[in-house]
């Protein structure tokens, strides 16, 4: 059974393989190809979101009492991130190779930045502090 | 329940703590690198001068604000009042580094002593802030750890160098003792250890890599530490285990890199070959010659190289981050804040400034890299201070209209 952790973890890694595909396939020009990719890397990355913002985030808020918190700051950044996928979408409907790139590096590090946060502090402490097979079927069945 | 003491996601510092240790950094390394160039054209051009204008002007800044920066985001370690903690650092670190300099360059000691008092003041009192929040948080990844020890690494290098300035003093004995332990820890422990950690998270995520494996991410502190004491010994080949260590984490990066899922191959995607071949190169070097001046000149282009790919992209980044979270009606993307064309340029001058280190046996002429070092730090000195300067012109913190 996976830790919150591993499972949250490896979601990222998903989404980051997803999305060195959709950038692999603008940079080429492929501009069809990119666009499914790009739905898949979309999808993904927004029922992750949508994991932690529906189930993780209210069980570690109830369970420890901190609401205005780290989780508080997720879910800001989980809105800066939504907001420049939304920007990528539209390069990517206007086949703009440079806005979507320069506005995927942006991405890329937001992101990142954000992953570190979650793998290295939140989740440990979710792990920590919840049932995590508990949490982590709740979140499966999303 | 228990949680970390000041916990806390959101309390990344100001921008103007981490843009300040950069742009200082920055300008100290060109300024530093007109002082080369008189100094050669005077022939007063030391070994002490020319390391201490890159390892202390460049890197100790460049790093220590980084750290200011990466202690909430990888450990969670939040120091509270960041701007007024950063200011006595930077002062610190500033005053000492401008003394220690000109006691080498004027062959002054008592210059060379107070610089080297401050400068050891700066780094326990940066040292110990940093470490005093981080010792209180549990290590779950190998940056995080890696970060202890290399912090613990920069005391005992600072200390030894302190040491090592008293005993030119006649004060104390063991001057070749010390001033070995001080390069070896501070050019390995502090500058080596931490750039490795960082590797260990940034490369994986920024280039979409395969992990380094974390049995061996975890303990590379430990081997480290074996190494450096290994290395502290006089005999031959003493620096074998540490040569290996360091060219096998050199390899292993490169091969990540190599073997990235990311295909797109941004320009800090050269920075990061072009500065662990350097690292490669002089790894050999240490084994058959030691901390010698060929050795030192080629690990200064390692790390120097990194640091300025990576400068290059924080910046912008952080102007990015802030004005995001500060809610400015007009938030540049990252290639609005530093063109690329000017990262282009600092990339060719380093592949330049590479080049002419290495052919220095053959030509001869030092003051080569010496300009090329100049050209380089005053575009990277300019692109910093440019972008910096875009947060605060569009900040509504600095301007409330906006």
């Amino acid at each position: 059974m996976f830790t919150i952790t591993e499972y949250l973890t490896e979601e990222h890694r998903e989404c980051d393989d997803l999305y060195a595909r959709v950038e692999e396939l603008v940079n080429s020009g492929s501009w069809e190809e990119a666009r499914k990719a790009f739905e898949a890397f979309k999808g993904e990355t927004l029922r992750h979101f949508q994991k932690e913002e529906e189930v993780l985030f209210p069980e570690f808020e109830g369970r420890t009492g901190i609401v205005m918190g780290p989780t508080q700051v997720m879910r800001m950044e989980h809105a800066q991130a939504r907001e420049l996928i939304q920007r990528m979408e539209q390069a990517l409907e206007k086949r703009d190779r440079k806005t979507f790139l320069s506005t995927g590096e942006t991405f890329m590090i937001l992101i990142q930045q954000h992953n570190m946060k979650e793998e290295q502090i939140l989740y440990p402490m979710c792990d920590q502090h919840l049932d995590a097979p508990e949490v982590v079927q709740k979140m499966e069945t999303l | 329940m228990s949680f970390p003491k000041g916990l806390s996601l959101s309390q990344a510092p100001p921008f103007i703590v981490v843009s300040g240790f950069f742009i200082t950094a920055c300008l100290l390394w060109f300024l530093g690198s007109l002082l080369e160039i008189y100094a050669l054209l005077t022939n007063r051009l030391s070994i002490p001068l020319l390391t201490h204008i890159t390892t202390v002007g460049f890197a100790l800044f460049t790093m220590f604000g980084a750290l200011f920066q990466m202690l909430p985001v990888v450990a969670g370690a939040v120091i509270q009042k960041p701007k007024q903690k950063a200011f006595i650092s930077w002062l610190l670190l500033l005053t000492g580094y401008l003394l220690l300099l000109f006691g080498f360059y004027l062959s002054s000691f008592s210059a060379l002593l107070a610089g080297a008092s401050l400068l050891f003041t700066g780094i326990a009192y940066t040292s110990l802030l940093m470490l005093n929040r981080l010792m209180r948080i549990k290590s779950y990844t190998p940056t995080s750890q890696g970060i202890k020890f290399a912090l613990l690494f920069v005391l005992i290098g600072g200390f030894s160098g302190f040491l090592t300035a008293l005993s030119y003093g006649g004060y104390i004995d063991n001057t070749e003792a010390f001033l070995k332990v001080h390069r070896l820890f501070m050019l390995f422990g502090w500058i080596f250890l931490l750039i490795t950690s960082v590797s260990f998270q940034v490369v994986e995520m920024f280039f979409v890599t395969r992990a380094y494996p974390r049995l061996y991410a975890m303990n590379f502190p430990y081997l480290l530490t074996f190494a450096l004491i290994f290395s502290l010994f006089e005999f031959k080949l003493s620096n074998l285990p540490l040569s290996m260590l360091v060219f096998f984490q050199a390899l292993i990066t490169l091969h990540r890199l190599f073997t990235r899922k990311r295909k797109i191959a941004d320009k800090s995607l050269y920075f990061w070959y072009l500065s662990h071949i350097h690292l490669l190169i002089a790894v050999i070097l240490l084994v058959f010659d030691g901390l010698s001046h060929r050795f030192l000149s080629v690990y200064f282009l390692f790390f120097s190289t990194l640091i300025t790919g990576m400068m290059l992209r924080i910046i912008p980044f952080l102007v990015w981050f802030h004005l995001s979270n500060e809610g400015s009606l007009k938030v540049p993307l990252m290639s609005e804040v530093i063109d690329q064309k000017l990262i282009n340029l600092c990339l060719l001058l380093s592949f330049a400034l590479s080049l002419s280190v290495y052919l220095l046996p053959i030509i001869g002429l030092a003051l080569i890299p010496a300009f090329m070092h100049s050209a380089l730090s005053f575009l990277l000195s300019y692109s910093v201070i440019r972008g910096s300067f875009l947060y605060f012109r569009l900040s509504p913190l600095y301007n409330p209209s906006k």
